[in-house]
């Protein structure tokens, strides 16, 4: 099988077939397009539901953090696309953050968790703003005494879990409801799924140019990127050219694997609802959508864009703003009964 | 019987749980072993369906990265199933197969790294290539505008660029390499736009990227990952076979323990149902033994009873015995006044000193001594008749004392007992009964009264008489100072006796209570009197019926 495999990897065959079709846009809507619709969604089952709405409340209780001033939702705004806009977000304290805040919307389809991709699952990822000192300062045993002090959560928690309120069960409440917090249904999808008319020409000329301008190399898939690491700089010194002191945070990967490879290397971020979650890139360098795209083509493209083409593509990547997550209205109607 | 049962019950618990001990052994070892072989399948379908994604991608088959981040997440999650403790089973039996899990596991993260590696650099590889290829359409749409040699060095670089980026012999490759270089070179020179440095640019990135991409896609394939499994799959087989024979032993042993309970529990059946046949036995004897027993616990009662009849008639014999010693000294005092006149009247016709007078007095004498002596006798008679056979007479209870007394003042008197009779009644008092039974009775009281005085100092016997409106009260009140409170309730008893042995019989008073019952009247023991006192109620018209039906 594996010989197989290998031959036909070895035998040539006529790529530029496949690769002119990319190139020039003459797509058909099959399953071979390189972004694909929002198909799963939360947890739908009872259970399911039950640890959702208790992730939720978890999600906006400031009690997690160590002054009790900061929730999850602080920073992670269900009402804004699941950032704040700042540049870099506030913690306890009004410490600043030292990286822009990603969104919370569909982080469930990211392979990895926070920029430089250290966190394999939510669960492991909330691990790390919670006992951030400039983030939520918290200690697990202090967060759950807290909770375990109010009645409406043991109830709660007696119901989703054997155990009752423990440090594991609090992060899967909050992971259960963050998987939950998905988009679908974006303008874009529904041109996937068949509707020609839901975007615009505009709109369509921009997806050509992202496909063929080679943004699609990386933001591919379901989520639009979020599934691979990538360099910020491929084809030019991005870091230089900032002009700003180089900090740990620049440094992406490096700083977990401290491997000269993995410097400067992040998690390619999601594109879909970027429309809400200005400003961009880890160091919130590029304030607008159009300067977002100019910088990435000129970095990791090399090549300069011109308006036009900036503008189609931003109008396509308008396209990606999905409808916000069912379960915050369905959450919200559950907590007003 | 009961250890029985204990040992069928305890046996019976012991061969269920050691049978579902070895049903449940044999189910575990098959279910992990099944568990444990499609762990290892899976590894190796995710592995190789991973590769397969790679060179899609690779190759421009496969757009998105979403399929391979599947199976990098597959592959992990094989990873630490393989750690979990259900597929470690063998670890402490087999170190090399947790040597051989860890450092395939290690292999897969290495692979794993690489994979985003490749990831990272097949996406800067497509979009160079993406440019050139872009670019060179634009261009040659454009041709009117740059001179010839341009687009023509242009040209050539995007093939040769294609081409590199496509060949995998390294001989062509290196050839393409020196080419491309070459034309860059030429490009450069050329008095160009600011694109041309990009186009190089991008070739130089296509130059860079390739070899590390290919060299990268190679290491990924022939990453030893598959060997390490396969190392990992036979040492789980060498330690599932090595368990199994082990666990075989094991569960044939159980099997035998099994077999050995179930012959203890039918063994111990078999002596249950023996045991309980000889108990059957046992109660049928037991049952004719007490039948037995009843029967002859019946004869015997019958023999006491008969005993007991006879006993009563001696009593009364010995009774009488004595009523008769009482009777010798009755009638010797009356025939030694007898002798003595006759004596008295001889020696007055000896001397012929005949007084006529003197003579009638002497005979009379006589005459009223035998009156009295055949008095006695008569009432003796009249004493050893069977009461019972009597019908009631109307009697008067004053008449009945006076005879009585008559058989024994003689002997009360000689023995210096005071025998004294209380009446307060003015008039006689009549009464229905068998006088002779009564008499009896009062007999018998007085005499058990004498015996128990006789060697006192001051002696006396009461004997009263009073009136109780139907009934008569009659009191037999000795000196005795009562009896003690231990034998009050025997007393009354058959055959018990205060008597020295062979003097009284026992049942003097049981056979007088008898008398006075059947007369429906009461013997009692007064026990409030300091002296010792016995009282007899009679009533003065029984029921003529009963004493008929008594009789």
């Amino acid at each position: 099988m594996l010989k197989l495999i290998k031959l036909s990897f070895i035998m040539p065959f006529n790529l530029s077939f496949s690769f002119a079709m990319a190139a020039e846009g003459n797509f058909s809507l099959s399953s071979n397009e390189p972004i694909t619709p929002i198909s799963i969604y939360g947890d739908d089952s009872g259970e399911g539901q039950a640890k959702i709405i208790l992730g939720r409340q978890l999600f906006e209780d400031n009690r997690l953090s160590r002054d009790q001033t900061i929730s999850c939702a602080s920073c992670h705004n269900l009402h804004h696309g699941g950032v704040d806009g700042k540049a870099r977000s506030t913690g306890i304290n009004g410490a600043l953050g030292d990286i822009n805040t990603p969104t919370v919307f569909n982080s469930g389809f990211n392979f990895r968790q926070f920029w430089n991709g250290r966190a394999k699952s939510l669960e492991e990822q909330i691990d790390g703003p919670i006992q951030h000192s400039k983030e939520m300062g918290a200690k697990w045993e202090d967060v759950v005494a807290v909770l375990k002090r109010d009645k409406q959560y043991l109830s709660m928690f007696s119901l989703s879990y054997k155990d009752g309120i423990t440090k594991e069960n609090i992060k899967n409440a909050i992971a259960s409801f963050e998987r939950s917090l998905v988009t679908p249904n974006s303008r874009f999808d529904q041109f996937l799924n068949g509707n020609k008319d839901a975007i615009s020409a505009l709109e369509k000329t921009g997806y050509q140019r992202f496909k063929s301008f080679g943004c699609i190399a990386c933001h591919q898939g379901m989520n639009v990127g979020g599934n691979m690491y990538q360099t910020m700089g491929v084809m030019g010194d991005y870091f230089k050219d900032r002009g700003l002191p180089i900090i740990d945070a620049d440094l992406g990967r490096y700083s977990i694997t401290k491997e000269t490879l993995d410097k400067y290397v992040f998690r390619v971020p999601s594109l879909r609802n970027v429309e809400l979650t200005a400003p961009y890139f880890h160091d919130a360098y590029a304030k607008t959508l159009e300067q977002a795209v100019s910088v990435m083509a000129k970095y990791q493209l090399g090549r300069m864009l011109s308006k036009e083409d900036i503008d189609s593509i931003v109008a396509f990547l308008k396209t990606l703003t999905g409808e916000p997550p069912k379960i915050l209205s369905q959450t919200q109607k559950a907590n007003s009964k | 019987m009961k250890r029985y049962i204990i040992l069928s019950i305890f046996g019976s618990l012991a061969f269920v749980f050691l049978f579902i001990l070895h049903q449940k052994s044999e189910s575990k070892f098959t279910k992990n072993y099944q568990e444990v072989l499609s762990l290892f399948l899976t590894a190796r379908q995710v592995e190789t369906s991973l590769e397969k994604d790679l060179l899609k991608s690779r190759n421009f088959l496969l757009l998105t990265y979403d399929s391979i981040v599947e199976n990098e997440k597959e592959v992990e999650d094989v990873c630490t199933n393989m750690h979990s403790p259900s597929y470690s089973i063998y670890k402490s039996l087999d170190h090399n197969l947790d040597l051989a899990i860890d450092e395939y596991c290690a292999a897969v993260s290495q692979k794993m790294k690489k994979v985003e590696i490749f990831k990272s650099r097949n996406a800067i590889l497509k979009n160079s290539l993406f440019y050139i290829q872009n670019n060179a359409t634009e261009r040659s749409n454009e041709t009117a505008k740059s001179n010839l040699g341009e687009v023509f060095f242009q040209n050539r670089l995007i093939e040769l660029c294609l081409a590199y980026a496509l060949v995998t012999n390294d001989i062509s490759k290196d050839a393409l390499r020196v080419a491309i270089e070459a034309a860059q070179k030429t490009l450069l020179k050329m008095p160009a736009d600011s694109e041309f440095s990009i186009i190089v640019s991008h070739a130089n990135k296509v130059l860079e990227v390739k070899g590390s991409l290919d060299s990268l896609t190679k290491e990924i394939i022939n990453s030893d990952s598959t060997q390490l499994l396969e190392k990992a799959r036979q040492s789980y087989f060498h330690s599932y076979s090595k368990a199994e024979s082990t666990a075989h032993v094991f569960r044939d042993l159980l099997f035998l323990a099994c077999t050995i309970f179930l012959g203890f529990i039918i063994y111990n059946i078999i002596l249950l149902w023996k045991a309980a046949q000889k108990l059957t036995q046992v109660n049928e004897s037991l049952e004719q033994r007490v039948r037995d027993r009843t029967k002859e616990l019946n004869d015997t009662k019958e023999t006491i009873l008969q005993q007991q009849q006879t006993l009563v008639s001696s009593a009364k014999m010995s009774s009488l015995g004595e009523m008769a010693g009482g009777v010798a000294h009755e009638i010797n005092t009356p025939l030694a006044i007898i002798g003595l006149k006759i004596e008295q009247l001889e020696k007055c016709l000896m001397d012929d000193i005949i007084n006529p007078m003197d003579l009638i007095e002497g005979l009379e004498a006589i005459k009223s001594t035998t009156q009295r002596i055949s008095k006695i006798i008569s009432g003796l008679r009249f004493f050893a008749r069977d009461g019972k056979s009597l019908p009631t007479q109307l009697t008067t209870i004053e008449a009945i004392v006076e005879d009585t007394f008559s058989f024994c003042k003689e002997k009360f008197s000689n023995h210096g007992v005071q025998l004294e009779l209380k009446n307060d009644s003015i008039s006689p008092l009549q009464l229905k009964c068998r006088s002779v039974e009564i008499s009896q009775v009062l007999l018998n009281l007085l005499n058990n009264a004498f015996d128990s005085i006789e060697s006192q100092k001051n002696k006396w016997v009461r004997v009263g008489i009073a009136d109780k409106n139907d009934f008569i009260e009659l009191t037999v009140t000795d000196s005795g100072l009562g009896i003690s409170k231990e034998i009050q309730d025997k007393i009354m008893q058959p055959f018990f006796t205060t008597k020295p042995v062979g003097k009284g019989t026992g049942l003097g008073l049981s056979i007088s209570r008898g008398i006075i019952e059947s007369h429906q009247g009461k013997l009692f023991l007064n026990a409030d009197t300091p002296n010792t006192c016995f009282t007899i109620l009679l009533p003065k018209e029984p029921e003529d019926q009963y004493l008929k039906k008594s009789a």
